[in-house]
């Protein structure tokens, strides 16, 4: 099983460097850009299903990805899409949403730039990006609360792969792991969000979360993984330059 | 610093699953194939140093990319080799295969597989000896790219960056081209990932990884890899 993880593209919030995780935004123009630009490079790899975080900045990029690879269904009318409601026997794209793909809930910072977040909070404000992982932000979540969401979500996913098998058995040899052709074949495409790929990314290479700062996962960018015979591994790491 | 780690591109003894790391091997079509792409993706780089580990899969690919990047200052243009960026030295397994390799270690054999990092081949290296000779040279260039910092060039008042954005404006750009296990030491160093994790980073056949190290704070900022590989 492979697993392609999608940052979504730049938004206006990116742009006005607002702190923002439950809020939606909009793409900026160059985040339509770098979507499409995106989408381009994924067209041409094998996707066999797509997730995505429900918000719009991740959904609208998930379903054109659907689409380039002819995942679409019948709608039964009333499923939510990035561009309306669908009526029934509408031709829509097949997109998972979960709502465990969300963004960290920022609570009182939602909308807020860094200066107007530390009038809110006061001194101890440094220490928010300084300590993500652990620090909970009023009213909101703290990084390790997003982490143990997608942790569960990732299980959920990868469960053809890991079934009878606890994480800590992904060190060992392929002498006693499935042998291929046993093993699912399927790319799975997740659309979701910075500390989102970053808790799942932490989980998987055993990172305490607040070095997984070190992976560097821009606005449109992707992470490619394996799930096979052989150790699983991260093979591929891009974001396409606009 | 920024480091462009390339892996030498695929070769006959990867085909024919022979186990070797301080031998030789020619490439295969596969990895003759990938040579064209690594120097087109190369082409203009703005580039400090090449250092390439001595054996010839490595070398070879780091001659046809020093053809084609842009050196910074050309006096100090040139491949240089570097023998504590060679493979894993396995010992008694070299140019063996796995069936060999079983027949002449007995019993016990498997922990190869699955104790891979903590596994001492007879007359080879380990994992963790690896990964303090690169250590060891990695910290070299490290250092000598500090002491080479002009230290009026950190506190310019007018210039609007912060330090942080002038150092890595000027940080060397350093490539190095090596092997599966000696780039994954490096890796497993520059990322503070433990040994026994770094398994789960993967640098393709051919493939280019590149780390901007600064600050002592190392981060992945790409992965890339000729498309059939996919």
């Amino acid at each position: 099983m492979k697993l392609i993880l999608v940052r979504h593209p730049e938004t206006e919030a990116n742009v006005q460097k607002i702190i923002y995780g439950r809020l939606d935004s909009h793409y900026s123009e160059r985040g339509f850009r770098t979507a499409e630009q995106t989408a381009a490079i994924l067209k041409d790899k094998k996707i066999d299903k797509v997730y995505t975080s429900p918000l719009w900045r991740a959904s609208w990029l998930a379903e054109k990805i659907a689409e380039d690879h002819g995942l679409t269904v019948t709608a039964k009318g009333g499923e939510v899409l990035s561009d309306g409601i669908a009526k029934e026997g509408d031709i829509i794209p097949d997109v998972v949403r979960d709502d465990r793909l969300m963004e960290m809930n920022f609570g009182l910072f939602e909308g807020k730039t860094n200066a107007e977040a530390k009038e809110i909070y006061g001194d101890g404000f440094s220490q928010f990006w300084a300590d993500l992982a652990h620090f909970t932000a009023p009213e909101g979540e703290s990084w390790q609360d997003v982490q143990d969401r997608v942790v569960e979500f990732m299980k959920e996913v990868l469960a053809p792969e890991i079934e009878g098998q606890g994480e800590d058995s992904w060190g060992w040899s392929p002498l006693t792991m499935r042998r291929p052709g046993e093993a699912c074949s399927d790319t799975i495409c997740i659309v979701a969000h910075a500390l989102v790929i970053r808790g799942a990314m932490a989980w998987f290479l055993k990172m305490p979360l607040n070095d997984s700062w070190g992976i560097e996962i821009r606005t449109g960018g992707y992470i490619e993984m394996i799930f096979d015979s052989e150790r699983p591994r991260m093979f591929g790491l891009a974001a396409p330059t606009v | 610093m920024k480091f462009i780690f390339i892996r030498h591109p695929e070769t006959m003894a990867n085909v024919n699953r022979i186990i070797y790391g301080q031998t030789d091997s020619e490439y295969s079509p596969k990895g003759w194939a990938d040579v064209p792409w690594v120097v087109k993706e190369m082409t203009g780089e703005k580039v400090d140093y090449i250092y390439t580990s001595p054996l010839k899969r490595a070398s070879y690919l780091a001659g046809e990319v020093a053809k084609v990047v842009e050196w910074k200052d050309p006096a100090q243009a040139g491949l240089r080799e570097e023998p504590r960026m060679m493979e894993m030295h396995f010992g008694i397994f070299e140019g063996k295969t796995n069936q060999e390799a079983r027949e002449l270690y007995g019993e016990g054999y498997e922990a190869f597989w699955y104790d891979f990092n903590h596994f001492k081949v007879p007359g080879g290296e380990t994992f963790d000896q690896v990964k303090e000779r690169v250590e060891e040279f990695l910290k070299e260039l490290l250092v000598e790219e500090t002491a080479q910092r002009d230290p009026a060039d950190l506190s310019k008042p007018e210039d609007p960056r912060t330090k942080e954005e002038r150092i890595r404006a000027n940080s060397k750009v350093v490539v190095i081209v090596a092997h599966s296990l000696a780039i994954r030491a490096a890796l497993s160093f520059l990322l503070n990932i433990p040994l026994d994790d770094i398994w789960k980073v993967e640098a393709k056949p051919a493939g280019i990884v590149e780390i901007d190290y600064t600050f002592n704070y190392g981060k992945l900022d790409s992965c890339r890899y000729q498309k059939h590989r996919d």
